[in-house]
């Protein structure tokens, strides 16, 4: 690459360290066209399955090694599968919802947004009632999916610790 | 500023744009010409997208990754409005 070149992109790479650059996607839709709500469903369920967690941690009320290690794996966890439901999410609506699928179901845009929102808020604080929210958006936007696909859903308990729902296509 | 900088993501581009490179691009020009690199939003999400114009009308264009085979583009979403174009690609490092 010609010097020039070389000294601006190091520019543009520090400018970038120091405050994000906007992002331009060649976006590689293969398509596979492989596209399920269920990892966010997943990932919702573990992240009030953490907030469970982490509550009963505060009750036992110990502070020791063992306790603080718990909490920290907890946390991590928690964060982790609520950026993976963001992520999850992000893709259905980038990659998969066409706006034949927004203009029938108008809520859409809004559901999404409202829900990368809960999936911060659910990162940023210990509240089950954020998590709660956050895994009932998504299994709104799951029942949205698969109706796009003329395929019928049903809601049932899920076989998770978390005693809560899980939307499964009917096939 | 005419000029805006993009960090291009995303592997549709490729070989010319690879992931990670970043682009500098004129956003006063309203002419688009087929070979051109365009920066538009994403007629159904609003994404911010980057490819280029294979063909270009009056007041649209059709865009297309130069690594088709891994590329969403016009061929899927159709051709996009020149107006909503927010610039051309003058310089990519």
């Amino acid at each position: 690459m010609h010097i020039a070149k070389k000294a601006l992109r190091r520019i543009f790479e520090v400018t970038d360290s120091l405050r994000p650059l906007g992002v331009a996607h060649a976006h590689c839709d293969i398509p596979c066209g492989i596209y399920d709500p269920h990892a966010a469903q997943v990932a919702a369920h573990t992240v009030i399955r953490m907030d469970g967690l982490i509550a009963d941690l505060v009750k036992v009320g110990k502070a020791d090694a063992d306790a603080q290690n718990k909490m920290a794996r907890y946390v991590a966890v928690k964060e982790q599968h609520a950026e993976l439901c963001k992520h999850e999410i992000r893709v259905l609506w980038a990659d998969y919802f066409k706006p034949e699928h927004v203009q029938a179901n108008p809520e859409l845009h809004g559901l999404v947004w409202d829900t990368l929102k809960l999936a911060s808020k659910a990162k940023q604080g210990t509240s089950m009632e954020d998590a709660k929210a956050l895994l009932g958006n998504v299994e709104k936007i799951a029942e949205i999916f698969w109706k796009t696909k003329n395929v019928q859903t049903k809601r049932v308990k899920a076989f998770y610790p978390t005693g809560e729902e899980i939307v499964y296509p009917k096939v | 500023m005419p000029l805006m900088v993009f960090k291009v993501r995303d592997r549709s581009m490729e070989p010319g744009l690879r992931e990670g490179d970043f682009i500098v691009v004129y956003t006063w020009g309203r002419k688009f010409r087929r070979g051109d690199i365009v920066v538009f939003p994403h007629p159904g999400t609003g994404m911010r997208m980057v490819k280029r114009v294979t063909r270009s009308g009056r007041d649209s264009c059709f865009v297309v990754g130069d690594n088709s085979r891994l590329s969403e583009d016009s061929r899927k979403f159709g051709d996009i409005r020149a107006g909503s174009i927010v610039g051309k690609v003058i310089l990519h490092v």
